[in-house]
């Protein structure tokens, strides 16, 4: 039995926190600088606006039904039979993300540090490390997140101030980019970009209390908005945008001109050390909490068959994209573009049925 | 304790993956320190690399270039020249890497390739697209390297690149690259500054030139000519310096590009205008003729301190360029031992050489208008006054700057007057009349 | 180790040394691999727990199969694990990471010790019966001092 103790808000936030921001480190920087030019650092604040909206919304359904976590609250919302159903949509969701997740750092590993590695290799030790974490247990990850948040955010920060020798102000005018209808409309498509932070109400029987919740679900979100940000303006300063759309990677490459003479050079592997190490958090919580969803649809108790079960699942899905564009345009495209969908609007759309169907609340529950 | 020992076991499984995939040992791998590009006379391209050579012993003197080579045990001599050099024609960049592989011990690795040289042929037949777009889409390769247009043949400059100082190569040509900022006689251009320039639409690409001098200057005889005219040491092309020395190397001027054509060269004294506009300029000794006796001269040591201010107006049929920068002078010799630090005599040689820059940047930026180049950058400014990218790029300013309008106003001071404060005349020879 | 005193020190470092010397220039091992041993180990000693730089001690040549099998990523990946596993332990019911993993509420002594007598509650991951160490809350009652820390 996995156990999945309690842990406290900053626990929670920095984990929340490690599962939104991993994303910026690949080509997310590259495809808002084709769709939206050189105005992504300000279009984020657009997403994060939506996101608090939509994490509004799952506090309320939070707050109606004190004590339970998402999944139950699905089903009493929806019933048995809808409840599968959602929990089963947000849980394939998951898993999703997770494949996509292991396959870009797979791709871009395979492009930047290990080019003449197997695919294979490089995916078994992400799905092995993955594996390790989930078998022990929510605890042990909300404490390995906390532990390394600073280090990440120190990390982070280091490349960012190292590069200052490569901003250029100019690099950010014109200031609206592709215009500001542009602007407004993929912020708000692509507010799933911090949906992550529905992993505080799938887990909310491991948090302390709703009001917790709220004050972690929101302080996530203001960090992350931040670092994202910087990230974003980092890689805006440093490249044109017509440059910037053909990078695979531009916070790598960022890191990479990072030259300050003899010593103070090819100093990338901080950055890599950063990235990897999110990834490994950021892939296994979303793989906890789409067990956390299957077990709960399917009533098992025991979870450790059902990781042994899923991993060996993940990692022979992991291995069947045939190349990096169709992981870049095909599965990220479809989880930036629909993402909103399960992360934001269900939990939305549960609230309302809760309310029509009079769940939860003042009014006591016939179930 | 039972994750522990499952943990632990995996990884005592761990050696039979041991250097099968990419581990590579620095003793196998050749690392390039500079690669060079030449129009191939047997196929599309001619490629040379240069690299250490690692032949000294471990760890025995301190001559010793990069890492050690354990298996030699102590003793294999220095080479005179510590590095070596290859070259290959071929039709691609990758296949060359290839080729040459077959003929080295060792596997290439770019990780520190420092120096990227282009022969000035095949930058002026408009080809250095087609080969810079396979560099920047390696990532092996770094954009932070240095970027050259040679004239002559880039196998030339690589044969003749021996560091002078030091054996290692890698540290003296990163060291003599970045004097860029010391002199401002060349510019310090990177693979990602040129890269952006041949795809920007806020200005031109621009390189450092360098050339082999070969020395010719020095082995003319006689004395100095009768009627010596001003020079300003700052007017040679690359390879046109009358020096001497072992060192055959020169990094001099800049090479100016439309799109991906080079159709220009800039010497000393306009890269350092150009670099003043860029705001990359921040140290040079200046000379310029004494305002008061013509034959002789003074020399100042200028300084860049804040960027200049440019202000674009785009409004009108004819782009308004408003330029204005602060100099700062440090007096450093007064050949005519005229008092020029006193406060009525400075003014008249602010003046002067206020008027001299002056003149320099209208000819600098209108030969550059005529070669529809903008080096300056200008287009960065421009952009600001729109507000979408679409906007801009419909104006079209690298189109538009050809006939723009140029204001330009430099404010100069002279600040500091070295360790004198004041100049007594030397006596002149008695007696001799 | 077991060679009483001082002799068993040197004799140790010098073997250490000797040995090192030896293995690269006979070429067995490529003095990259020395070096990383040497500074690890040499590091190992900043750990103020001997048990715990011991640990460490027999860790490093975990990371360098490692190293050897995947690089930088499979050092990361080891660092990862490592960590996990040390923040799923618990001795005597206190989770080993404990004033920085599950934050606790007295925290004063994470990364700089504060003198003890300036301290004035006990930890909390120990779940003491008294949290105050004083009954008045005030530290050192005994200093008379003009009223700042006594009464």
């Amino acid at each position: 039995m996995i156990k999945e103790g309690k842990f406290g808000v900053q626990e929670a936030v920095s984990l929340t926190v490690i599962a939104i921001v991993s994303k910026v480190f690949f080509s997310s920087p590259a495809i808002l600088a084709g769709l939206v030019g050189n105005t992504g650092w300000y279009m984020t604040f657009i997403s994060a606006a939506v996101a608090l909206i939509g994490f509004g919304f799952i506090y309320l359904l939070l707050k109606r039904f004190p004590g339970k976590d998402l999944a139950e609250i699905f089903e009493i919302s929806f019933g048995r039979v809808g409840g599968f159903a959602a929990s089963g949509l947000l849980g394939f969701y998951m898993f999703f993300t997770t494949i996509t997740r292991t396959n870009e750092m797979t791709e871009f590993l395979k492009v930047y540090v290990m080019p003449l590695s197997p695919n294979w290799f490089v995916a078994g030790i992400f799905v092995a490390c993955v594996f390790m974490l989930c078998m022990l247990g929510l605890e042990s990850m909300a404490r390995v997140s906390k532990l390394f948040i600073y280090f990440l955010v120190f990390g982070f920060a280091a490349v960012l101030a190292m590069g200052v020798q490569n901003y250029d102000v100019n690099n950010l005018f014109p200031i609206l980019g592709q215009g500001l209808d542009k602007v407004a409309f993929h912020g708000v498509i692509r507010s799933s970009i911090y949906g992550e932070v529905i992993i505080l109400a799938i887990f909310a029987k491991s948090l302390h209390g709703v009001k917790y919740i709220k004050k972690e679900g929101i302080r996530a979100i203001l960090i992350s908005v931040v670092i994202i940000s910087a990230g974003l303006l980092a890689c805006s300063l440093t490249f044109p945008n017509y440059i910037q759309q053909e990078i695979t990677s531009p916070m790598y490459e960022m890191a990479t001109l990072i030259d300050y003479g003899r010593f103070i050079q090819r100093v990338e592997s901080i950055f890599l050390y950063v990235w990897v190490i999110g990834e490994f958090i950021s892939a296994s919580i979303m793989f906890y909490s789409f067990i956390r969803l299957f077990c709960h649809s399917f009533r098992i108790t025991d979870k450790k068959p059902i990781v042994i079960g899923s991993c060996i699942t993940l990692y022979a899905l992991a291995l069947m994209h045939k190349d990096i564009i169709t992981i870049i345009a095909g599965y990220v495209a479809v989880i930036r573009g629909l993402g909103s969908l399960p992360m934001l609007t269900l939990p939305l759309i549960a609230l309302i049925v809760a309310s029509i169907r009079k769940k939860g609340g003042d009014v006591q529950c016939a179930k | 304790m039972r994750k522990i020992a499952l943990a632990l076991m995996i990884c005592l499984l761990l050696p039979c993956f041991a250097s099968c995939h990419e581990a590579s040992e620095m003793d196998d791998t050749l690392y390039v320190i500079a690669i060079g590009v030449d129009q191939g006379v047997a196929d599309k391209w001619r490629l040379t690399i240069q690299f250490p050579t690692m032949k000294s012993g471990g760890g025995s003197s301190s001559s010793n270039g990069n890492g050690g080579n354990s298996s030699s045990g102590g003793g294999g001599g220095d080479d005179e020249s510590g590095q070596g050099y290859a070259t290959v024609d071929s039709p691609s960049f990758f296949v060359g890497i290839d080729m040459l592989n077959a003929s080295m011990p060792r596997k290439l690795s770019f990780a520190h390739a420092q120096i990227i040289v282009f022969s000035e042929e095949l930058a002026q037949s408009g080809l250095i697209g087609e080969y810079v777009a396979p560099i920047g889409r390696f990532s092996e390769i770094r954009r932070s390297s240095h970027v050259f247009v040679v004239k002559g043949t880039a196998f030339d400059f690589l044969k003749e690149n021996k560091p002078t100082i030091g054996t290692t190569l890698s540290k003296s040509f990163q060291v003599f690259a970045a004097a860029s900022e010391n002199i401002g006689y060349f510019p310090h251009i990177t693979l990602e500054n040129f890269y952006e320039g041949l795809k920007s639409p806020y200005g031109q690409a621009i390189a450092s030139m360098a050339a082999i001098n070969e020395m010719e200057s020095s082995s003319e005889e006689g004395g100095p000519k009768e009627e010596q005219e001003f020079k300003t040491g700052g007017e040679y092309l690359a390879g046109e310096l009358p020096r001497d020395g072992k060192n055959k190397l020169e990094l001099w001027g800049t090479a100016l590009f439309n799109g991906d054509k080079m159709v220009g060269e800039l010497n000393g004294d306009e890269t350092r205008l150009l670099l003043m506009i860029r705001g990359d300029f921040r140290q040079g000794l200046y000379v310029m003729q004494d305002p008061m006796e013509p034959e002789l001269i003074v020399s100042l040591d200028v300084q860049l301190d804040k960027k200049p201010q440019i202000d674009i107006e785009t409004e009108g049929e004819q782009p308004i360029i408003r330029l204005k920068f602060q100099l700062d002078a440090d007096l450093l010799s007064v050949q005519s031992m005229i008092h020029y630090e006193n406060p009525e005599l400075r003014p008249l040689l602010e003046e002067t050489f206020k008027k001299n820059i002056e003149e320099g940047i209208a000819e600098l930026i209108q030969k550059c208008q005529e070669l529809y180049c903008d080096a300056f950058r200008f287009g960065e400014n421009a952009a600001k006054n729109f507000l979408t990218i679409d906007e801009f790029e419909s104006y079209d300013w690298n189109r538009r700057f050809h006939d723009a309008k140029v204001e330009v106003d430099v404010d100069f001071t002279i600040r500091r007057t070295g360790a004198q404060i004041k100049s007594y005349p030397i006596k002149e020879p008695i007696g001799e009349e | 180790m077991r060679v009483p005193g001082a002799i068993g020190q040197t004799l140790g470092i010098i073997g250490a040394i000797v040995l090192g010397q030896a293995a690269v220039s006979a070429g067995l091992v490529s003095p990259m691999l020395i070096m990383i041993t040497a500074i690890t180990g040499l590091s190992s000693f900043a750990i103020p727990n001997y048990d715990a730089a011991f640990a460490m001690r027999m860790m490093r040549f975990v990371y360098i199969l490692l190293g050897s099998a995947a690089g930088f990523y499979g050092i990361l990946a080891g660092i990862l694990i490592n960590n996990a596993l040390l923040c799923s332990m618990k001795s005597f019911g206190v989770p080993y990471f404990s004033p920085i993993a599950p934050k606790t509420k007295s925290h004063h002594d994470i990364i700089t010790v504060s003198p003890p007598w300036t301290v004035k509650t006990r930890p909390d991951y120990v779940n003491p019966s008294k949290r105050q160490r004083t009954a008045s809350g005030f530290m050192r009652g005994w200093k008379q001092s003009d009223g700042r820390d006594g009464k």
